[in-house]
């Protein structure tokens, strides 16, 4: 299921609340781990069992380390056991077709892609991964790594370990949530006033972002791509790839403020996912605030046991390479993402050698310039079909592709159609806005009149927000999911 | 109180998705089938609950077409997205292009391959009737006509180029170019503002340029009787866009004002036969979709017998789409037989409704938007 759908809006979330609200503590996490269950059923029916098969693992990998607690290679064996298992499962279901793919075009051979089959049950690999098989797997092994490293304890109660896999708002698309952020919450919870009106607030900017803002500008890439480079101008090849650098965005972004708005509404903190990374001045930057807790996933648990930067610049380069290969492929099975991976990766190492510096001295605004021109260039390889239209593409962005006409009726007829929900993105994606409120809250007392005509225009801009995100919803038209390849 | 806004908002938000599903439940007609009219279509049903279906998810899939359609409010809602969009400067919404006087078709281009097989399968038709004279009409639509008040750089594709490309490619075909005399008259009423249809005068215009073409004369237009028989038509395109900025159509029936002369029209919808004894069918003036008024739904046969008082009335076979609907009635005046098939609903070869040979002329009349994306000419040569 997703957020952003009126099953979910009008049938999964208001029962789901409404029960949760009403049962006794005791019940919330075997209630919220069903409730997760038949969310993820909607979408997934027949790969639920891969996603039980991780928790099992993972839940039995943990009471290994705790019953032989004092037995460091039983310890070690159990982690292993839990992360390669973990590996194994992304490699069959998630890069299964394409290495066989790749294996058949190289070798010239014919293997077929393996079919798991239980008794009648049949489960095929497919080109597409389970929704949000990346996610859970690595919210899973966060625990065994954590409880390996003893920065956590082990969670005995099967249900609450499930409740926190499979807890429904960070289930299919982020933000990677670890076990040690939400263990204490896991077993004791308040849910408040506040919290549940916070949750709101993200959740509804969250739908707002995905419902209205992205899936209005998504229609111009998806029109633009579908384009034939020949044919494509520069202006057009331009404005193709920015929106889909606002869809990116503000989806993404989006299901995270959705996420974590639910979250709270369930009496959960979890980790911020973005923060404005298009207002960033280097690369570097811009992945500490774009997707924040996969890049902080990659850090503690790849970057910094191969030594992170401690171990000397040649281990560094290493290192750096390996997290930013494994980034790139974490984001779908492709040849694309591989070199979307290696592009961030040479970038990052650049930056740390020498450029980083450099940057420092130069003016506010040619490092946006120069943070958002490559970041451009990385979405063209993110979200075209193949590496060789991708580079066609650029070719085309730059003025050397086939086609060099600099703009052309679509072009012109896309500025018409999409110049104001361009400003908006514009303007939406950077924090003028928020600075602008908290500026607001922050000069005027709490007895001043205007505080509460503040505080009732929030209420009242997000009721509208809500309520044109509903009319956007009923009238479906384009509204896609764009983290089946994750 | 104190955050007496918080409590506000939380209020606000669990009422509308609380109170939103239950009061769509609670008003739900009981049917299961449901049509909504102003939307001219069918409500998605509720989907077949079983292991398969779940399995394979169009149970799920299923389901949320249905929510989606039974939302309470459902057309208001639809009504405030569009709008919505209009002010954020679209000026398509739907497939339909809205301007300030107008709806129309939103049409980009086609598909060269299919257009072809369509044209190839008429070629052959006629070489098999290579005694009675074969004529199409491919009509342009209001996008054409009025193309010029859409923006300049709108994808839109030239309907004049496509209808020259395929009167080119018929060989034996006479094809009745209706663009120029259409065109020099588009400062009339001819297309309606809020359907994707011609109106009787578009219509009566074409018939106007082809009857000479077809070897005979065309009734002149001052001898019809135009009454006005309803103001408030609103069509397809309003349908797709439900936008209320353009002014509802006038449906005009034209009668001769002396002597009308008397008619039978039978309707086979392929499981009965029906018949009526005028060329407007007046009921469906309480109905949203007034354009049925001429000749009714789109039907697999209608069999017109005119009487225009001569022993040896001649004899017209249309192939059409729902454009020929409101120009049947002038060609009645010519010819005193017309049987009007349409291929989209004739599925096991044509032969057992009429033979091609009894015709004095076969006529094809399509526009060129259903034309480019009609999948069921190459039908005519069922079975031969």
């Amino acid at each position: 299921m997703v957020f952003s759908s009126i099953p979910f809006l009008f049938m999964f979330l208001p029962i789901t609340l409404g029960i949760y609200y009403i049962l006794p503590r005791r019940f919330q996490n075997l209630f919220i781990l069903l409730s997760a269950l038949f969310f993820y059923a909607w979408g997934e029916p027949k790969y639920i069992f891969i996603m039980l098969a991780s928790i099992l693992i993972d839940y039995c990998a943990g009471l290994v380390m705790r019953k032989f607690d004092d037995k460091q290679k039983i310890r070690r064996a159990a982690l292993l056991t839990s992360v390669i298992m973990n590996i194994t499962l992304l490699g069959i279901f998630k890069y299964g077709v394409f290495t066989i793919d790749n294996i058949n075009t190289i070798f010239g051979m014919d293997l077929n892609y393996p079919i798991f089959s239980i008794g009648s049950f049949q489960i095929p690999v497919k080109a597409l991964p389970p929704i949000g098989l990346s996610f859970f797997t690595f919210q899973s092994m966060s625990y065994t790594i954590d409880l390996y490293k003893r920065n956590i304890k082990v969670q005995r109660n099967v249900i609450s370990f499930a409740a926190f896999v499979t807890l429904f708002p960070q289930l299919v698309a982020g933000p990677i949530v670890r076990y040690s952020d939400i263990s204490k919450e896991l077993e004791t919870r308040k849910i408040t006033l506040n919290m549940i009106y916070e949750g709101i607030l993200h959740f509804i900017t969250g739908m707002g972002k995905k419902v209205l803002i992205a899936n209005s500008i998504g229609a111009l890439w998806t029109q633009i791509k579908m384009t034939q480079l020949s044919e494509l101008s520069v202006l057009s090849a331009w404005l193709g790839i920015i929106a889909f650098t606002f869809q990116i965005y503000f989806d993404f972004s989006g299901y995270s403020d959705m996420a974590i708005g639910l979250g709270k509404m369930l009496g959960f903190n979890f980790p911020k996912n973005f923060d404005y990374p298009y207002l960033s001045r280097s690369i570097s930057e811009f992945w500490r605030r774009w997707h924040i807790t996969l890049g902080a996933w990659f850090k503690s648990y790849v970057y910094f046991p191969l030594g992170g930067s401690r171990k000397g610049l040649k281990r560094t380069v290493f290192n750096l390479a390996v997290v930013w290969l494994l980034t790139g492929i974490w984001h779908g099975a492709s040849w694309n993402f591989f070199v979307w991976g290696l592009f961030y990766g040479v970038i990052i190492i650049i930056e740390k050698l020498f450029l980083g510096k450099i940057l420092d001295k130069l003016p506010a605004f040619f490092c946006s310039f120069y943070t958002m021109f490559l970041v451009i260039l990385g979405w063209v390889i993110f979200d075209t079909k193949d590496l060789p239209i991708a580079f066609g593409y650029i070719k085309t962005m730059l003025g050397l592709g086939e086609n060099r006409v600099l703009t052309d009726s679509t072009a012109s007829y896309a500025l018409l159609n999409y110049g104001i929900i361009l400003l908006v993105c514009v303007f939406a994606s950077t924090d003028l806005w928020r600075r602008a409120y908290d500026y607001l809250r922050r000069k005027i007392s709490a007895e001043n009149p205007f505080q509460i005509l503040l505080n009732y225009s929030a209420v009242a801009y997000q009721t509208g927000v809500f309520v044109l995100v509903i009319a956007y919803l009923v009238d479906a038209g384009y509204n896609p999911f764009l983290y089946f390849n994750f | 109180m104190k955050d007496l806004h918080k409590r506000i908002m939380l209020g606000i938000f669990f009422a509308l998705i609380s109170l939103i599903p239950v009061i769509s439940l609670i008003i739900m007609p009981k049917e299961k089938i449901v049509r909504s009219e102003i939307e001219n279509k069918t409500l998605a049903v509720f989907p077949e609950f079983n292991t398969g279906n779940i399995l394979d998810v169009s149970f799920m899939q299923g389901f949320e077409n249905w929510a989606n359609d039974r939302v309470m409010g459902r057309i208001s809602w639809i009504k405030l997205k569009n709008s919505t969009e209009r002010l954020l400067g679209k000026t398509e919404i739907n497939g339909v292009f809205i301007t300030e006087e107008r709806m129309m078709q939103a049409w980009s281009g086609y598909d060269s391959e299919a257009v072809n097989k369509n044209l190839d399968a008429m070629n052959r038709f006629t070489e098999r009737h290579s005694d009675v004279p074969v004529y199409f009409m491919l009509a342009p639509t209001a996008l054409e006509i009025y193309r010029d008040t859409l923006p300049e750089s709108a994808p839109v594709a030239s309907q004049k180029d496509f209808i020259r490309h395929c009167y080119d490619y018929l060989t034996d075909i006479t094809s009745i170019d209706v663009l120029p005399a259409l065109e020099e008259l588009k400062d009339h009423y001819i297309y309606y503002r809020t359907d994707h249809h011609w109106n009787p005068l578009g219509a009566y215009i074409a018939y106007a340029a082809a009857t000479p073409v077809m070897g005979y004369t065309a009734a002149e237009l001052n001898r019809f009787n135009i009454e006005s028989a309803s103001n408030s038509f609103l069509g397809t395109l309003y349908s797709k866009t439900l936008d209320s900025s353009i002014t509802p159509d006038i449906i005009n029936i034209y009668t001769f004002t002396e002597s009308e002369p008397e008619v039978t029209v039978t309707v086979n919808s392929g499981n009965s036969i029906e018949e009526y004894n005028s060329l407007y069918f007046r009921e469906a003036l309480e109905i949203k979709n007034k354009y049925e008024i001429y000749l009714g739904l789109t039907m697999p046969i209608i069999n017109i017998t005119t009487d225009l008082g001569v022993s040896s009335g001649k004899k017209l076979l249309i192939f059409k789409d729902s454009f020929a609907h409101c120009l049947i009635p002038f060609l009645s005046k010519n010819f005193s037989e017309i049987t009007v098939a349409d291929m989209r609903f004739i599925n096991a070869g044509y032969d057992m409704f009429f033979d091609v040979n009894e015709y004095d002329s076969v006529l094809f009349i399509y526009n060129v938007i259903t034309f480019s994306e009609d999948r069921n000419l190459v039908k005519l040569n069922a079975g031969q």
